[in-house]
């Protein structure tokens, strides 16, 4: 089966589904959604804890209350969503090859497509933890989907590595289901979990967060039986030999970092951006193949799924231009050559990536540089310098790796310049 | 009384009972694990041996060579995945390639067909991202990969279906001679249970044991042969470096066996080791820091710049070494007639195993004056997969069957469909670990992290089973410890009381 | 009436008339303050270790009264999929494992509704627990 679209949006999460509104709402009609899952939300479904949609709702909210709220919005202007969807294939010129149980193998030409595929967990093959393959070694993620989608309980003793937010949050809930969450080990002196989940989810019930520790021995045949952890050296972050110790557990879980889901980009031959490990985009979420946009944690990972949302929004928005606006398609494409009409924005001292990658001559208004720190930076200042000018200048008095900052810069100021950069300036640490 | 019961449901076990269905005899083979291939089998470097490296006039080099050469029609007729990709061994020194020469001769001795010497220009040719430091290489276009699990369930399921039994969770402890036949007991183990004792009488015992196949010929024989599990650890890298290389690219083997290899793998990864390194039991399958570290140092020479951030798994595999007498232990011992040893199976018996049924099948079947089997089949349809069909072929299963347009594996792109067809397999498929094994569910990039819960569902459902009953692999493998509820304590808030001043 | 005295524990160190001292890791930002609360006769009267006021309020909350939001799971009856609930508002935060005990005992019909109260004040908090995902529906 063959069928056309102007819009195809793979991924009906945060980032899908507000593209899909927006889309709709700056004037496209033939939208699609295609969502793998059999409802709408993504990983908001299985996070049900709270803070959720205080910039974006001005309340805070759960997981599946924002999800609905973004679901309700798709339903209401009658998006179609195509669920246990799966999108086979993408080219460079959009067309997508698409599986579902009730729509059958479908070819899909789009005019424009909205990346929105989300993130998946790291997991323990490139740690490369030695020991057996015995049950009871799960991502925090996974953990979670089997307790609060499922009702099902991993573990009793548990042990994890890695604080992202996920695992903070899947320890406390661990904790609140009746298991003994018996330490949280993180190989780097910073966690990469926000300062609230580690007071509220560990602090509050007792539970140890070791810094400077790892797992690098995993005992137990069939199920998990205890792990070996070792001291790690801050200099070369690597495990110290000789410093393991056995804590038992029948749980070993991981929250070790998210890595933004790109196979489908790639196949599309859209480059992605090594530090951010997501397309490189315009300010208009733009890839390098005019009319492909990329959102949420595809593009890169975000803590707040606020932000998810507002940058669906943009790429849904700019995705009707393209598609309504036969002058806008043909200018994406001129602008392709060799960067004509960019700036390039590039990560400087300190930051890790910048989003978006380039800043269009065209681009109006104030934008939005979301970017991560490589370090924990106290008193410091983002710089953002214009072919080396310097023409916005913020203090911060903390920035860390495991909260994404952003600067907000007038276009006109960057209008005509070649190259845009955004780096810490600090004293301390 | 059965005519032959088999020890062991690995690849000697497997490809016996195949090959033994072909006659009208009775065979039930015991195999103590929770599925096919659950030992040496399993976890290997899955290369089909040009057989250039046995000693000519072993055992090894006999059965190679002819294992070698049947394997590709076998994977035909038995629709498991097999690639003569070729392999080649890299010389980095003069003296190695003269080690080269040796194995040449050797190869030829052996009468390995189309064995060559590269030269430089050549290797980079086959093998653009071989290290330059390479100076020549013994090419040998009879190298095979194969996929050993498959392998080995599709002679099972082969054998099932021209009459074979197995017996899972049954595990040997006794054999006894009793009236010119066989009286073997076995345990059968189940989840949380006492085992309970059986039996069977048997004419004909093969002992494909594998680790524990010193341990079954003890029990029958004072021939003694002893087996120590030499350990093999490997590193497996993402699909995305498939292409990396082409063939199997062996270093100059030593005494140690041959040595750290870099490897394309049927599903399409990359694949390096193992080590070799003496355990001192059957279950010590664990990688070791120090292991995983020298496989990448070693295979660092052939592939300089190894993409170990791109490493989705690690894993070790155990030889059932025979130290004091390195050819393999085909034979039947003077003091046990009809007791067939297949012992000290360790490389190249993968690639020997199918050469090796053969020939015990003719001798069996003669003992026991049997005919062959008229309903024999050899044909077993190969297992669809979803990720390797046509555009077509996908329109068409889907049409046919829903399940198979919903993907539950994302990395692997395995449908339902097919994951409940191995679920209802002739040898079904009742772990997380037998669904990923068959259909590679949960073998991508995410390590089972999406697709985990979801086969659990499946197998659940289709078993009639609760999902928490659910197991990874063997027994004591729950995913789970239970529904909600299982777990009574509640959290102990802390209120910081603070400190008297 | 009891389970008010729960969470009091804090209080009744605060109350006993003796300087006590407090410490928190305040959580406005990715800072993380170390904070040091001094309390007598169960008000704060210092506060040190912050950089902002909002420490300074923090401080003072949860030395006096720290409160959060519970979230968790009740089982649905015919449902193998929980549905998830939270605490309307903040709670005391040493009512959190009675909270917890009281979720744990409920079983829900389908069909579930956000917003649907699956425990009315709990432990006598005046604050509902309520449904946050739409099962059945």
């Amino acid at each position: 089966m063959k069928r056309q679209v102007d819009i195809a949006i793979i991924g009906g999460g945060a980032a899908g589904l507000a593209a899909a509104a927006a889309a709709y709402d700056e004037g496209a009609r033939n939208i699609v959604i295609f969502e793998r899952e059999s409802a709408p939300g993504g990983i908001l479904k299985q996070c049900i804890h709270n803070g959720f949609g205080l910039h974006r709702f001005n309340e805070e909210l759960t997981g599946p209350e924002y999800a609905s709220r973004e679901a309700a919005a798709v339903s209401e202007r009658g998006i179609e969503i195509e669920f246990e969807a799966t999108v086979l294939s993408l080219s460079s010129s959009k067309r997508l090859t698409v599986v579902s149980p009730t729509m059958g193998f479908v070819e899909v030409q789009a005019k424009a497509v909205i990346l929105a595929m989300g993130s998946r967990e790291r997991t323990r093959g490139p740690l490369r933890i030695a020991g057996t393959r015995p049950a009871g070694i799960y991502t925090a993620g996974t953990a979670q989907h089997m307790i609060n989608l499922e009702g099902i309980i991993p573990g009793n003793n548990v042990v994890m590595l890695g604080s992202g937010d996920i695992g903070l949050i899947v320890a406390r809930r661990l904790a609140y289901e009746g298991a003994n969450v018996k330490a949280v080990y993180n190989r780097s002196h910073f966690s990469g979990g926000l300062k609230r989940n580690i007071v509220q989810c560990l602090d509050d019930y007792g539970i140890p967060l070791k810094f400077l520790h790892t797992i690098t021995s995993i005992y137990g045949k069939d199920r998990l039986e205890a792990v070996g952890v070792s001291d790690v050296d801050k200099a070369t972050k690597l495990a110290i030999p000789g410093t393991e110790k056995i804590v038992e557990c029948d749980t070993l879980l991981l929250s070790v970092g998210l890595i933004p889901e790109n196979e489908l980009t790639s196949q599309a031959g859209i480059p992605l951006d090594r530090g951010s490990s997501g397309a490189s985009v315009d300010e208009m979420y733009q890839t390098s193949t005019p009319g492909v946009f990329s959102a949420g944690n595809v593009l890169h990972i975000h803590d707040l799924v606020d932000y998810v949302s507002e940058e669906g929004e943009g790429a849904g928005r700019a995705a009707a231009r393209y598609v309504l606006d036969s002058a806008y398609e043909e200018d994406s494409a001129n602008a392709r050559e060799e960067g004509a009409g960019y700036s390039k924005v590039v990560p400087g001292n300190g930051v890790k990536y910048v989003v978006p990658q380039r800043i269009s001559i065209k681009a109006s208004g104030r934008i939005t540089l979301r970017f991560r720190v490589r370090d924990v930076y106290k008193d410091a200042k983002i710089k953002v310098l214009v072919d080396g000018r310097e023409i916005k200048s913020v203090p911060k008095r903390v920035l860390v790796p495991a909260e994404m900052a952003q600067v907000k810069i007038p276009s006109k100021d960057v209008s005509g310049s070649s190259n845009v950069e955004v780096s810490i300036e600090f004293g301390g640490e | 009384m059965v005519d032959v019961c088999i020890v062991g449901a690995g690849i000697a076990g497997c490809t016996c009972a195949r090959e033994l269905s072909a006659y009208n005899l009775e065979v039930v083979v015991l195999e103590a694990g929770y599925d096919v291939a659950c030992g040496s089998t399993r976890a290997n470097s899955g290369i089909v041996h040009g057989g250039y490296d046995p000693i000519p006039g072993t055992l090894k080099a006999k059965f190679n060579v002819e294992g070698s050469k049947i394997y590709e029609k076998l994977s035909e007729e038995l629709g498991f995945e097999y690639n003569r990709c070729g392999s080649m061994v890299v010389a980095f020194s003069q003296d190695e390639v003269q080690a080269l020469e040796g194995l040449l001769e050797r190869g030829r001795q052996n009468g390995v067909e189309g064995l060559e010497i590269l030269g430089q220009d050549a290797i980079r040719e086959k093998e653009p991202n071989l290290s330059k430091s390479t100076v020549a290489a013994l090419w040998v276009p009879t190298g095979a990969i194969v996929n050993p699990y498959g392998a080995c369930l599709a002679f099972a399921e082969n054998a099932v279906q021209n009459g074979a039994k197995f017996e899972f969770y049954s595990r040997v402890c006794a054999i006894e001679r009793a009236d010119g036949a066989y009286r073997v007991g076995y345990e059968v183990l189940s989840e949380g249970n006492e085992p309970v004792e059986k039996s069977l009488d048997a004419k004909i015992v093969i002992n494909a044991a594998g680790l524990a196949s010193g341990e079954i010929n003890g029990f029958v024989s004072k021939d003694a042969f002893e087996i120590t599990p030499r350990a093999g650890e490997y590193l497996l890298l993402d699909r995305t470096w498939g292409g990396a290389f082409n063939s199997t690219i062996f270093q100059v083997p030593t005494k140690n066996g041959k040595g750290v290899l870099v490897t394309p793998t049927t599903g399409g990864n990359m694949l390096l080791g193992p080590t070799a390194e003496p355990r001192e039991s059957a279950d010590q399958t664990q990688t070791t820091v120090d292991g995983l570290s020298s496989v990448l140092n070693a295979a660092g020479k052939n592939w300089e710049k190894i993409p170990s951030r791109d490493v989705i798994t690690n894993f070790a595999g155990l030889r059932a070494s025979c130290l004091e007498d390195g050819d393999f232990h085909l034979y039947e011992p003077d003091d046990a007639p009809g007791f067939f040893n297949i012992g000290g199976f360790d490389s190249p018996g993968l690639t020997a195993a199918p050469a090796v049924a053969k020939e015990y099948a003719r001798i069996i079947s003669e003992r026991l004056g049997a005919e062959k089997n008229e309903n024999f089949n050899p044909v077993r349809k190969p297992v669809k997969h979803f990720a390797t069909m046509s555009d077509e072929e996908r329109a068409g299963a889907v049409e046919q069957d829903s399940r198979w347009g919903r993907v539950i594996c994302r990395c692997e792109c395995v449908t339902e469909g097919e994951i409940v067809e191995a679920i209802h397999s002739p040898i079904p498929a009742m772990t997380i670990d037998s669904v990923k094994w068959r259909t590679r569910a949960g073998m991508g990039r995410c390590q089972s992290g999406f697709c985990m819960p979801l086969v659990a569902q499946i197998i659940a459902r289709e078993t009639g089973q609760d999902v928490t009953e659910i197991r990874k692999g063997g027994l004591g493998s729950k995913v789970a410890v239970g529904r909600r509820g299982c777990l009574d304590r509640l959290p102990h808030v802390v209120i910081d009381g603070g400190d008297d001043e | 009436m009891a389970d008010n005295q729960v969470d009091n524990v804090a209080n009744d160190a605060n109350m006993s008339g003796k300087r006590v001292v407090r410490r928190f890791t305040c959580v406005n930002c990715p800072l993380g303050c170390d904070l040091t609360a001094t309390v007598e006769n169960g008000n704060v009267v210092n506060v040190e270790g912050n950089v902002c006021l909002r420490g300074e309020t923090y401080a003072q909350t949860e030395a006096t009264n720290p409160m959060r939001v519970v979230t968790g799971l009740v089982n649905v009856s015919g449902s193998e999929m929980p549905a998830s609930c939270r605490t309307e508002s903040a709670i005391p935060k040493a009512l959190i494992p009675k909270c917890l005990q009281a979720m744990r005992s409920v079983e829900l019909k389908l069909p579930v509704t956000i917003g649907q109260v699956v425990v009315p004040n709990v432990c006598g908090t005046g604050v509902d627990v309520i449904a946050t995902r739409n099962i059945g529906r």
